[in-house]
C-alpha cells in the first residue's frame, strides 16, 4: 500500500526519491536510488526531523509542519505523516510548490495506511 | 493448547558430545522435542516442525510420536493454527529467517517465542517492520528453557515481559497464556523483562552470576565497613562495569586484560580484602595470579582501540533533548541491537 503511495509520489517532477520512516529511523518503505543507504537515510532523517521539531518547539513556532535540507546537488524534504515521516528526495531546481502538493496528498494516505 | 514448537533438537550433539545423560541425567531425546513431548503429555496439541530428521534416532522418534506429538517438515503447516509458535531452531539468522516465514500464516494474537538462540529483542527488531504493519497482533516473548529440556535442571522457563524502559513486546494475555503453558507442565515461570532475559538466562548467565557477586560484595564493603556513601559505592559499581563493557565492545577480551593490567590489579585488589569471608574476592585473585599463558600472550599483543566512556542513562536523556523521544528511541534502539546480535 505505502510502496504504492511512493511509487505515485515518483511520477511528479523533479522528485528523485522518497521513503517514509517511522518517528523511530524505522524504514517502512523506500523508493531512494540504490547506492544511498537506506537504513542510515531513514536513521538521518528521524533524527533531523526530531531535532527541528523539538527546535520549533523550543523556540515556540508550534508544531513542524515541513523540514526542507537544501543542498549543493538536491533538495529533501519532510513531511509528518502521523506514525511515520515522508521524506523525498528532489532535484535542486524544482517546482517546489508541486512538490509541496504532491506530498500533502500522499502524507494522507499514508496517515490512512498506518 | 495449540503449541507448535520449531526444531527437534540436535541429539548428537547432546548425547554423544555434551554426554547429557553422564553429566546431568535425564534421558534423550532432549531439547525442542522433550519440550513437544511434555506439552503433548499435558494435553496440549503440539506440533513438532523439523526438516532434518536425522536429528533424532528412530527409537528417539518413536518416543516424540508415541507421546501424541505430531511430527512435521514443513514450517508454513506448522503455524496455520499454532497460538504459540516456540522456536528451538539454530542459532540466529536461521531462527529469524523461519520467523519471517510463518508471521503471515500464523493465526490472530499468536505468539512467537524464542529460546536460547536469539534474544527476543533482536527477533523483534528483525520483524518490526512486518509487526508494525500488518502483524500488529502477534506478540514477541521468550519460553526460554534456561537449561536443557530433558534434564533434571529444567524446572523452570523464562518468559520476557515488558522491557525495563515500559516497550511491550506481547500483550498480557499473550504473557499469560505462556505462563499458563508453563504452569501445566509444572514448571516455574520466570517473568523477566524481555531485555534482562537474555542475561539470566542464556549461557552468559555465568557471567552475570559471578559480577553480580563481585557487584553485592564491594556494596557490602563499601557501605557496610568502609561506611562509603551508597550513591558513591553505586557510582564506582557504575564506573567499573561501565568500564569494562566499554572496553570489551571495542578492544575484545583480550584489549579488555591490556587496560585493566592484571598483575597491578592483583595488587590493588587485595588490599580490598577486609572481611573474613570474601570468597569471590580470593577465587578472583586466585585467576588472576594465575593467568592462562596463551590468553597472557594475546592480551600483551591486543590492541586497546579508542573508547569511549559514558553514563549510558545520561546519554539517552541527552540525545532525548536534542532530537526528541521517538527519534532517540530509534538510535537507542539501533545501539540496543549491537547488545544482542
Amino acid at each position: 500500500m505505502i510502496d504504492r503511495i511512493l511509487a505515485d509520489l515518483s511520477k511528479t517532477e523533479g522528485i528523485k526519491g522518497s521513503m517514509v520512516v517511522g518517528k523511530d529511523g524505522l524504514v517502512i518503505a523506500s523508493q531512494i536510488p540504490s547506492n544511498l543507504d537506506n537504513e542510515l537515510i531513514g536513521a538521518m532523517a528521524s533524527a533531523a526531523f526530531g531535532s527541528a521539531e523539538r527546535t520549533a518547539n523550543e523556540i515556540n513556532q508550534g508544531n513542524l509542519e515541513q523540514m526542507m535540507v537544501e543542498g549543493e546537488f538536491g533538495k529533501t524534504l519532510m513531511t509528518d505523516a502521523g506514525e511515520g515521516i515522508l521524506v523525498v528526495l528532489a532535484d535542486s531546481k524544482v517546482n517546489l510548490g508541486l512538490i509541496r502538493i504532491s506530498m500533502k496528498k500522499a502524507t494522507e494516505k499514508i496517515k490512512a495506511a498506518f | 493448547m495449540k503449541v507448535t514448537v520449531y526444531g527437534a533438537g540436535n541429539q548428537n550433539l547432546y548425547v554423544n558430545q555434551l554426554k547429557l545423560p553422564e553429566s546431568f541425567g535425564g534421558t534423550a531425546p532432549y531439547g525442542g522435542s522433550r519440550m513437544a513431548i511434555e506439552f503433548a503429555k499435558a494435553g496440549h496439541e503440539v506440533i513438532l516442525a523439523e526438516i532434518n530428521k536425522s536429528n533424532l534416532n528412530d527409537e528417539q522418534w518413536s518416543i516424540v510420536e508415541s507421546a501424541g506429538v505430531n511430527v512435521v517438515s514443513d514450517d508454513i503447516e506448522a503455524s496455520k493454527n499454532a497460538e504459540i509458535a516456540i522456536f528451538f531452531t539454530p542459532f540466529g539468522k536461521k531462527t529469524v529467517e523461519i520467523a519471517k516465514k510463518i508471521l503471515p500464516h500464523l493465526p490472530e494474537n499468536a505468539i512467537i517465542a524464542n529460546t536460547c538462540t536469539v534474544s527476543p529483542v533482536t527477533l523483534y527488531a528483525m520483524l518490526e517492520v512486518e509487526l508494525r504493519t500488518k502483524r500488529k497482533d502477534i506478540g514477541i516473548t521468550s519460553m526460554h528453557p534456561a537449561a536443557v529440556p530433558g534434564t533434571p535442571q529444567h524446572g523452570h522457563y523464562v518468559i520476557s515481559n515488558k522491557a525495563t524502559n515500559g516497550t511491550s513486546y506481547a500483550n498480557d494475555e499473550q504473557i499469560q497464556k505462556c505462563v499458563r503453558l508453563t504452569e501445566s507442565v509444572d514448571k516455574v515461570p520466570y517473568l523477566i523483562p524481555a531485555d534482562v532475559s537474555a542475561t539470566v538466562s542464556d549461557m552468559g548467565s555465568l557471567l552475570t552470576a559471578v559480577t553480580l557477586s563481585g557487584v553485592l560484595d564491594y556494596y557490602s564493603v563499601g557501605t557496610k565497613i568502609i561506611k562509603a556513601p551508597k550513591k558513591m559505592v553505586e557510582q564506582q559499581i557504575l564506573m567499573t562495569l561501565q568500564t569494562m563493557a566499554s572496553l570489551v565492545e571495542t578492544s575484545g577480551v583480550n584489549g579488555l586484560l591490556k587496560a585493566l593490567n592484571p598483575e597491578l590489579l592483583t595488587k590493588t585488589a587485595s588490599s580490598m580484602h577486609l572481611l573474613e569471608k570474601q570468597k569471590d574476592l580470593d577465587a578472583a585473585l586466585d585467576i588472576l595470579k594465575s593467568l592462562d599463558g596463551e590468553l597472557k600472550h594475546a592480551s600483551e599483543n591486543a590492541e586497546i582501540k579508542p573508547t569511549t566512556l559514558v553514563a549510558a542513562q545520561s546519554l539517552v536523556k541527552e540525545l532525548e533533548t536534542l532530537i526528541g523521544g521517538a527519534a532517540a528511541n530509534g538510535a537507542i534502539k539501533r545501539s540496543t541491537r549491537k547488545l544482542f546480535q
